[in-house]
Parts: structure tokens; sequence; C-alpha cells
């Protein structure tokens, strides 16, 4: 286990990644931490201050200087940014000016912290500097990949805290980080039992940094095996389940434990916008222009995969997008802000790239990839993008379902085990047919922004596959009600309200005109947490995450009133 | 009616054909022994065939040309269309047909394509070389592409054919640049449902074609668990046992399924409908 975390703290390879998990540790082990990293920020030399007692019973001010992976001769010396460089601007200006008045008396330790270990060449020279410098008032450390280890062996995750059998969850979804599926279900299984070990404010902020810790464990692991699926979908049930813990302090008086684990969840969507990274911005979006590429990097000998992933790529890229964009609106400095939404529009452009050169994503072969498509219709509710794109994509994609229906093809069915759309369509009979397309959240969205765009002659073509071969087909939505609070962030089923037996006529106005009624009857959705406290992007991540459908409070002012304000565009 | 072909009557039996299997009543299958001649020998003579079936407007017979290459026939035409007895709408016309009807057999299919190419009209030709490209080498980087790569420069298509090769090498190096991506590929047990299904459908296959077999039924059948000889002692005249063995061959038949079968199957179905339905404008 402590090899584990060694290997994992000498892989912590960017500026923030270290000084992230540190603070966290350091609260564990009943250290004050006053002062966190900040980027852009002089510190005098300073990543963390805090105080606390060390090994030892008097206390001191800890004052941390973070180098990521091993001390060689170059990150000890020779430039600014090397360590010896930052002890000097910590001896120099930090102690004498910075250290808050309340602190003043104590002594100080100053801890050069890093990730690996220290090359040998390099130990004569550093012990040199801290024998000279050494003095009564102050005092140094090295705090290397081992020692860091064990400190989170002995904190975060130490046995009392972490009994055997959740630590070999955690084992194992580290060790089968290159089987997704696997890796997964173990790490769902570690939330489960850690988040069900909470008795108190206590454990609650405890478990809060367990999971922050352990994703990251995940994400550094998957990173270095070229392959970060585990722990995309590991941080969006860590995401989810730290929401699911903050949640009841909402509304109430703002105590430490609320703004500590405010503060976690807060560095956690930071770190699930970096494993998505990872995989989109680095691996797929660079590709979108390619023909087939995508497509064919999904090595399979069948659609069904190709079909799958490519909506499932669609649903995390629109995803990050609007997290990005969420996190923008927070943004104090405008240029800045204007800098991010240009990116998030020139996502949306990339994603109509992406369609049209990985032709699948003109129809899913599942009915529930209206998850994915409302995910990128909400994005592009609030990004700058070509209505064109999204006429001809709408325009195929009608085109497409009305054939696939018609010839028995492969259109989009209900079904949602791996092993029945395989094997769709598994006859070509009205009977099977009208099982595998029982209900339809895909045909009521799609028919509302057709209507919406004034596509009037594809509109047709789907009132009249509706009246025709698929009458039997019950159109429908899916709104939140009061039970969805307390399940949907968990992963809860029984919840929400459907709202059925939509009408489609050739208009579209009765259709919006149903939706628009049903979202102003319900107030469930303006109650849910997410949207009360405008972390609007939290209830998406959750729909994509279980499955549910994107309520249409997302999306309904988009197609009504092109005025009017979304969450997303709010 | 096999008997008039390679004779004075051949043209009368070829029209005769045509003319049954027209109004879609009768079927190519009916004329088995016709089918087979007209497959086995004279290659131009099948040739122009096709491309009178092609170009008749007359569904039955654009069904029927894919029946009269046969399963097994993948092996290209070597014949030219000369130009200006056809105009540029209807060698493109033929082109389309050719793909639509033809298009699991896509050498047969490619050297129709540059039968075409061959009768060297310009305006034809740049949009039947976009047809090698996509759907054809887009679909078929195997046999089709090395048929392809046999026409030399003499050749009147030699020009389009290589534009047609050239753009399929840059789709290729688009594809090296996405490199691997782990994250995309199926998990194990989606793998194993996949390759369950696929056993299935090859016993089904088998089945279905046993089935079907005149020889299974008049045969004594063996199944060999084990090894690649058998070894059978028999009774001969004189009582005594004579060992008779046999070594077995392997034998099959392959061919190479469209690449968007699997990128993107609607969109190939929906191309090869209109190519398949659409008429002379």
């Amino acid at each position: 286990m402590k090899l584990l975390f060694r290997d994992y703290l000498a892989s912590l390879r960017e500026r923030g990644e270290l000084d992230a998990v540190l603070p966290d540790l350091l609260s564990e082990l009943g250290y004050t931490v006053y002062s966190r990293p900040q980027r852009g920020t002089a510190q005098a030399g300073v990543d963390i201050a805090a105080i606390g007692r060390g090994e030892g019973e008097e206390r001191k001010v800890y004052l941390f200087s973070v180098k990521q992976g091993d001390l060689t001769r170059q990150s000890w010396d020779g430039n600014p940014q090397a360590l010896r460089s930052s002890l000097n601007e910590i001896r120099d200006s930090y102690i004498p000016a910075r250290i808050p008045k309340a602190f003043e008396k104590l002594r100080v330790v100053i801890c050069l912290v890093f990730g690996g270990d220290m090359q040998e060449q390099v130990r004569p020279a550093v012990t040199g500097y801290m024998a000279e410098n050494t003095t009564d008032r102050i005092g140094f450390e090295e705090w290397n990949g081992d020692k860091l280890a064990g400190l989170l062996l002995q904190g975060i995750l130490r046995e009392e805290i972490m009994p055997k059998e959740t630590r070999s969850h955690f084992q194992k979804a580290v060790a089968m980080v290159d089987e997704p599926d696997i890796a997964t279900e173990h790490f769902g299984r570690l939330v489960h039992e850690l988040t069900h070990s909470i008795n108190n404010d206590r454990t609650r902020l405890r478990v809060v940094r367990q999971l922050y810790i352990a994703l990251w464990v995940l994400f550094v692991w998957a990173r270095d095996a070229k392959n970060v699926e585990a722990p995309y979908r590991a941080s969006e049930i860590v995401l989810l389940n730290i929401w699911n813990l903050l949640r009841p302090y909402i509304g109430t008086k703002r105590n430490p434990v609320s703004k500590a684990i405010t503060e976690v969840f807060h560095y956690t969507i930071q770190l699930h916008i970096s494993i998505a990274a990872e995989l989109l911005e680095r691996k797929i979006l660079p590709h979108a222009g390619v023909r087939d590429g995508i497509s064919l990097a999904v090595w399979t000998r069948t659609h069904v995969d190709v079909n799958l992933k490519l909506f499932d790529l669609l649903g995390r890229i629109a995803m990050m997008a609007l997290w990005i964009h969420w996190w923008s609106l927070r943004d104090t400095d405008e240029e800045r802000k204007k800098t991010v939404q240009d990116q998030v529009s020139k996502w949306a452009m990339m994603i109509f790239q992406l369609i049209n050169n990985n032709r699948a994503l003109f129809l899913p072969l599942q009915d529930q990839a209206a998850i994915e498509i409302g995910l990128f219709l909400v994005l592009l509710g609030i990004a700058v993008s070509n209505t064109e794109d999204l006429r001809a994509w709408l325009h195929e994609m009608t085109e497409r379902l009305v054939l696939t229906v018609q010839t028995h093809g492969k259109y989009p069915c209900v079904f949602t085990e791996y092993h029945q759309l395989v094997d769709h369509p598994r006859e070509r009979t009205e009977e099977y047919r009208q099982e595998a397309t029982a209900g339809s959240i895909l045909i009521p969205l799609l028919a509302a922004f057709l209507s919406a765009l004034g596509q009037s002659e594809e509109l047709e073509s789907l009132v009249q596959l509706t009246s025709n071969e698929l009458k039997h087909c019950t159109l429908q939505l899916w709104l939140p009600d009061a039970a969805t609070e307390d399940r949907i962030y968990v992963g809860g089923r029984d919840h929400g309200l459907e709202l059925c037996d939509l009408p489609l006529t050739s208009s579209g106005e009765e259709l919006i005109n149903t939706i628009r009624k049903a979202c102003e009857d319900s107030s469930d959705f303006a109650n849910l947490s997410a949207i009360a406290t405008d972390y609007w992007p939290v209830l998406l991540m959750a729909c994509r995450h279980y499955r549910f459908p994107v309520p249409p409070q997302f999306w309904i002012h988009l197609i009504s009133d092109p005025v009017g304000e979304t969450p997303a565009a709010a | 009616m096999h008997r008039l072909l390679g004779t004075a009557g051949e043209s009368l039996a070829i029209d005769c054909l045509t003319d049954l299997l027209r109004d879609g009543a009768l079927t190519l299958a009916l004329f088995n022994t016709t089918a087979h001649e007209l497959r086995r020998a004279h290659a131009k003579r099948l040739f122009d065939i096709v491309v009178r079936w092609l170009q008749s407007g007359c569904f039955p017979l654009f069904k029927a040309v894919n029946d009269l290459i046969g399963v097994e026939k993948d092996q290209p035409f070597d014949a030219s269309i000369i130009g200006p007895a056809l105009p540029p709408p209807q060698l493109n016309f033929l082109a389309r047909k050719a793909i639509g009807y033809l298009f699991l057999k896509p050498i047969v299919c490619c050297s129709i394509l540059v039968a075409l190419l061959r009768g060297g009209n310009a305006e034809a030709g740049e949009e039947i070389g976009k047809l090698l490209f996509d759907p054809m080498l887009l679909n078929f980087g195997g046999e089709a592409k090395d048929y392809l790569k046999t026409i030399t420069a003499a050749d009147a298509a030699f020009t389009q054919v290589q534009n047609a090769l050239a753009l399929e090498t840059e789709f290729h190096v688009g594809l090296e640049s996405t490199g691997e991506i782990r994250e995309l590929h199926p998990s194990d047990r989606q793998r194993d449902v996949m390759m369950h299904r696929m056993h299935d459908d090859m016993a089904r296959t088998r089945k279905s074609a046993e089935s079907q077999s005149v020889f299974f039924n008049l045969v004594h059948r063996s199944t060999m668990l084990y090894g690649n000889r058998s070894l059978t002692y028999v009774e001969d005249a004189g009582g005594n046992q004579r060992a008779i063995s046999m070594e077995l061959k392997s034998f099959g038949v392959k061919f190479e399924m469209p690449r968007r079968e699997v990128l993107d199957p609607v969109g190939l179905d929906y191309m090869l409908r209109v190519f398949r339905v659409e008429r002379m404008r």
C-alpha cells in the first residue's frame, strides 16, 4: 500500500497537483492550514502554511515549499524556481513579514516537500544549507515521497478510518485501472462504504477528503497507464457524492466543516475538469477534424461500440464545456471570462466537426442517447454557434430515424443491456419493433427543437412516423419531483415525474405548450439543491451519470422564448 | 437457353433472358445453368450483360445483376465503355448503380468504374473518380485497392485512379495521427458478448447451409474432433480389413466487410438505397 502511494506521489507531475493534496493531508493529521496554494499570487516561497505539533508537543509554524518529483541538482539550485531560491525567500521575506501576528512567537519549521526522492549528488548541498541556516527559531525538515506516503497511511487513510476491506476496494480499483468497468465498480464500493461510515460532522469532512485523495491517486495511476476512463467515471461518482454530503449544510449557518467541504468540493470540480481535459482536450478534440478518426479508434468489430462511445463522448464534451462555462461565470476577471467563453464556443463548433467526421453521431442506437443530445443542446444555448450546423444535424437525424424505423434497420431502441443492443434489431417484425420502441425521450426532444428552428418538413416526417409505424410509442419527458433531491445525486432510481403521451402535430406548438405548462406547474426543479444554489452542472452531471433525461427546464426557454434564460444561460 | 450461348443465337438467348427477368415474376435462380455458363466463360459477354441490365432502369434486372455475378466471383472485368456513346449523366448513373448493386463485390465494382473511366469523358471522370475513393476505397482497403494499384500509366483511367489512391493515403495518414485511445476500447465483457454472438451466428449459418446442401443427405457424415487426417478400416471382398486414410484440407471463402458497416451502417445503408432506387435525371 505504501508503495502505491509513493509511486503516486512521485508521479504527480504538474504544478498544483502535489500542493493540492497536501493541505487536506495536513488537516487530517491535525495541522491547521492557514494558507493554501494560490496560482499567480506571490507567497514568498511558501506554498502551504500551517500550525501544528508535528511529532512533538510544541506548536510550531510549518512552512511548506513544494516541488514535484525527485529533488535534483536543477530543482535544488540554479534558477529562480529552484527550491533553494524559495527557501531563501522564506527566510528573507516570509518569516520576517508574513507570519500572522498570532503565530509570531512560535518556532518555525521549513519543510522541503517533494513527491520523489532526494538524489544523492544533491544531498550534501541540501544538508549543508539546512545546517548553516538552522537557528533557535528556524528549523528544517525533509518531506520526501516516502514520508508523505507514510503520512497518508497514518493520516487520512489509516486503518481505523479506512478498514482493510475498504482499502482492498481501493487497491483493486487502482490495480484494475486499465479495466475501467472493474475499476469503477471497486471505486464505487469504496465510495459507498466510506459514505455509509459517516456519523458526525468530523467523519463527514474526513470522508470527503478521503474521496478526494483516493480519486487523485486513481487519476495519477490511470494517467500513467494512458487510460483515464476509470478516474473519469470515478470523478463523477465522487463529485456527486460530495455534493450529497454537502447538501445538509445548504441554508444553515456557515460552519468550519461546511466551509471545508465546500472547499474540497471546488477542488473536486477542478480535478474532474482536469481528468475530462486529459481525455477530451488531449486525445479526442485534436482529432475531431480527422475523418472517421475517433470512430476507428474505438477498435471494434461492431457498430454498436462505435455508436455508444461516440454519443458518450458527445455528452462528456458538452458536460466539460458546461462545467468550464459555469466556473467562468464565477470569475471576476472579465478578460479571462471572455477567453473561457470563446473556448466554450470553440468546443461547440468542434463537436459539429466531430459529428461530420464521425457520422454514426447522426443517429443514436439507444433512445437514451437523448441525454447526451440534450446536454449538447443546452451547451448550444450558451455558446456562440452556427444554427445552420444544428439544423443540418437535426435534419439528417430525422431522415435517418424515419428510414431506419420504416426499414426495420438500426433505429434507436429502448434497450440498455449490451447484449440486446448487439442483437438489435433481433427481428424485422412489427412485434419486435413495438417492443424496441415502446417509449421515446428522443423524439419529443428532437421534435421540440425542429419546431423551434422552423424545420417543418422534418417535423412533419416525425408526425407521420409517430402516427403510423410508431403510433404505439409513448412520447415522454422526465421532470424531477420532490423525491428527486434525496436520490438523484447518489443514483437512486425511483423518483421523478414522467410527462407522458406528448402531443405531436405539424406545428409542434401543442408539444412546446405542454412542456412549458408542465415546467411552470412544477416547483420541484427549482427546489433542487443544485438549482437553488446555482450549482446546476451538478444536476446535469447526475443526469448523465445515472442516466436520467436532461429536465426540460434546462432547455424549454431555448425553444419557446429565445430571450428567456435557462439555468445554464443565466 | 444455355445451349444457344456461344452460337449464332446467343444474342437471342440473352434478349430472351432479359425479357423474362424484366417484370420480376421470374428470378435468375430459375436459369441456373444459363447463369453458370454466362459466368464461366467470355468475361466480355458477362460485362456487356451487366452494363445492359444496370442501364435498363428496371429494378428486377438491377437485382439480377448481383445474382448473375454470383457469390464466389470477385474478379475484375478488363473492359472499357467508350465515352461518346454514353453521355456523362448516364455514366454516373451506371457507376452509382454498379455500387448500389455490386457493393459487396468491390473488385468487380471497381473494375466497372474503371471501365467507365476508360471512356475518357472528363466531366463524368471526376465524379466517378470521387466514387472510387468514397465509398469504394473508404470501405475496402484490401483486394480492391490492390486491383486499382495494377492500373498502369498507359491506362486511360490512370489519373483518376491515382487521385483516388492518393485520397485514400491521405485518409490513412489522418487515422494514424489519431493513434491509440485506450479509453474508447470496448471492455473485455463487451468483447466476450460480441465473440459469443459471432460464434452463434456462424453456427446458425453453417446449419442453414448444411440443410440446403444436396450432398449432406446423400453421403455418410463423420465428425472429427481432433487431427487433420482420418483413418478408417473397411472390410474388402476377401474379408480383410483394409485401412483407408484420408488427409483433410481446409477450404473457405473470404470476403471483405465494408468498413462503414462498423463505422456508420445507417449511413451506408442509406447511400446504397439511394444509389439503387434513384432514376436517371
